[in-house]
């Protein structure tokens, strides 16, 4: 699949493989992407998923979020879930320019996720700037 | 009439009552059925019973040997699912009926004394009982 | 605990589930014992009997119905709308008449058994005990007997190690079609063929499992007949390790020509007025 131009100093595989990686540390996710809080695709690991579309969708869904955090006072916003009757998608925030979202089936682990994921973001952050 | 009286206060004496085996109640009611066996027809799983069981077999067995059976029959070029599996010995038929449903199929296990048993009776018994059990 | 939870980091050996579950018999216990591990999750328990296990390694009864279709999700929706959030789900599904009672305790069952064997291909770490813990929606109500239950996880862990090798290893490879299976895929069984349409490279059998709605441990079973018939291949997943953290250059070649960079830094794509594109519809 073709990703667009990632930030230079990082190859776009670099940003594929800590996707990859999160994949096989958490049980239950199926695909992911990095996106700019624009909703523009900036890599992708996915197989079903048109990551464009998810780009655009998840930002808009992010920006929704810390919108309405800020709104009701409740400090910063940690990530976006949607639960559905067929699974997750979780949106965390890359620094301030950037999104990761992760797309889990039924049993995604959301623990184990919660527990690697801020390393990942931290990376993905560090190659993206 | 008896057996039944004797069966519901077996069954009342439980703490609580298995939905699969009651679902199985009509199962011995064929001539010469001994045993029954309601099992799940990838892993064997045991899911109820009435009657002689130990007669029937175990459930990974009788998994395992219609798996081979139905691959083997794949291979040849049989088309289509195995729907049922007789074995005749001296003294008994064994009867499997694959019992189909919206996830992994079951399989309904019957034994039967083969001097009091009709075949063709059983078989069509078992194949009505295949119905009923998950309805 | 007041709050009737007993924290218990206890450093198990692999062996002490099962004579946990035991010990929780004895005493006829009642609650939830959430078990850490690299596939951990939580069993629930009534009078000693165990009802539900929930773990990421393996699908609910709930997730099998829905992702088999075997009920469908406005049915489903409005029976969870009739029970209410604590109410009788699997009643209410038995008296709508979307399922019948038999086949109901069947799916719980078969799903209580799965979690089981996932979970057992796992090291746990610690446990604990949770007495006010809620039940999973559907649950087998006449509860499975502790000791069938590890009896039955051990006999299928060693089946399948007979053919398999190490099952906890198996289970992390990705499998694919073999040519083979490609080139005859229409005279495959129903079984083998979706197992085959699922195996994208990417997943495990545990995916799998969860993509057909599925048990874990059925998907197995086809999954090491399939590998004796040579239609599947299998691979570690070495390529999904987590990475170095050290950067690597982009080589200029292989990468299409970079973006102009925005003054304002940082190398991401931008939204300008001349590439702003539709969204995409798909």
């Amino acid at each position: 699949m073709t990703n667009p131009p990632p930030a230079s100093g990082a190859s776009s595989g670099d940003l594929v493989k800590e996707l990859t990686g999160l994949r096989g540390q958490v049980l239950g996710i199926s695909e992911s992407i990095v996106a700019t809080t624009d909703g523009l695709l900036v890599a992708s690991d996915t197989a079903n998923v048109q990551p464009e579309s998810l780009a655009a969708l998840s930002a808009a869904s992010l920006a929704l979020g810390k919108r309405s955090a800020a709104e009701v006072g409740l400090g910063s916003l940690r990530e976006v879930v949607t639960r559905c009757n067929g699974g997750y998608s979780v949106v965390l925030a890359v620094g301030e320019q950037a999104l990761l979202v992760i797309l889990g089936d039924e049993g995604l682990d959301l623990t184990a996720l919660r527990r690697e994921a801020p390393a990942v973001v931290e990376r993905l952050g560090g190659l993206l700037s | 009439m008896m057996l039944k009286l004797t069966c519901l206060i077996v069954r009342s004496e439980r703490s609580q009552v298995n939905a699969a085996e009651a679902a199985l109640s009509g199962a011995l009611a064929s001539p010469g059925v001994v045993g029954v066996r309601l099992v799940d027809a990838v892993t064997g799983l045991h899911y109820a019973a009435v009657g002689d069981a130990s007669a029937v077999g175990q459930g990974e067995e009788l998994a395992e040997t219609v798996g081979l059976i139905a691959d083997r029959l794949n291979q040849a070029g049989a088309v289509g699912e195995l729907e049922s599996v007789v074995v005749t010995s001296t003294r008994s038929h064994h009867i499997t009926q694959v019992v189909p449903r919206g996830q992994d199929p079951l399989l309904l296990c019957a034994a039967a004394d083969r001097d009091r048993t009709n075949l063709a009776l059983a078989m069509r018994h078992m194949a009505d009982q295949a119905k009923a059990v998950l309805t | 605990m007041s709050d009737g939870t007993q924290q218990q980091p206890h450093r198990a050996s692999p062996r002490n589930v099962p004579g946990l579950l035991l010990s929780l018999q004895q005493d006829r216990f009642s609650g939830a014992v959430s078990i850490a591990g690299s596939i951990g999750g939580t069993i629930h328990l009534h009078r000693g009997t165990i009802r539900a296990i929930e773990t990421p390694g393996a699908p609910t009864a709930e997730a099998l119905l829905l992702k088999s279709r075997r009920i469908g999700e406005p049915e489903w929706d409005a029976a969870c709308t009739a029970a209410g959030p604590d109410g009788p789900l699997d009643t209410t599904l038995v008296d709508q008449g979307h399922i019948s009672a038999a086949e109901l305790e069947i799916v719980c069952v078969g799903a209580l058994y799965d979690a089981a064997f996932v979970m057992a291909l796992s090291t746990p770490d610690s446990w604990q005990v949770d007495r006010e813990a809620p039940t999973p929606r559907l649950s087998h109500r006449e509860g499975t007997d502790p000791r069938r239950l590890t009896e039955e996880t051990s006999r299928r862990v060693r089946l399948l190690a007979k053919s398999l090798g190490s099952v906890r290893e198996f289970g992390q490879e990705r499998v694919r079609p073999s040519a083979r299976a490609t080139a005859g895929i229409g005279r495959l069984s129903a079984r083998y063929r979706d197992i085959l349409l699922s195996a994208d490279g990417r997943r495990s059998p545990r995916d799998i499992a969860f993509a057909l709605g599925r048990g874990v441990y059925p998907v197995l079973l086809d999954i090491s007949r399939m590998k004796a018939l040579q239609l599947i291949h299998s691979r570690s997943p070495r390529s999904l390790r987590p990475p170095r953290p050290a950067l690597r250059p982009a080589t200029p070649a292989a990468e299409p020509a970079a973006p102009p960079r925005p003054p304002t830094g940082g190398g991401l794509p931008r939204r300008t007025p001349a590439d702003r594109r539709p969204e995409s519809t798909g």
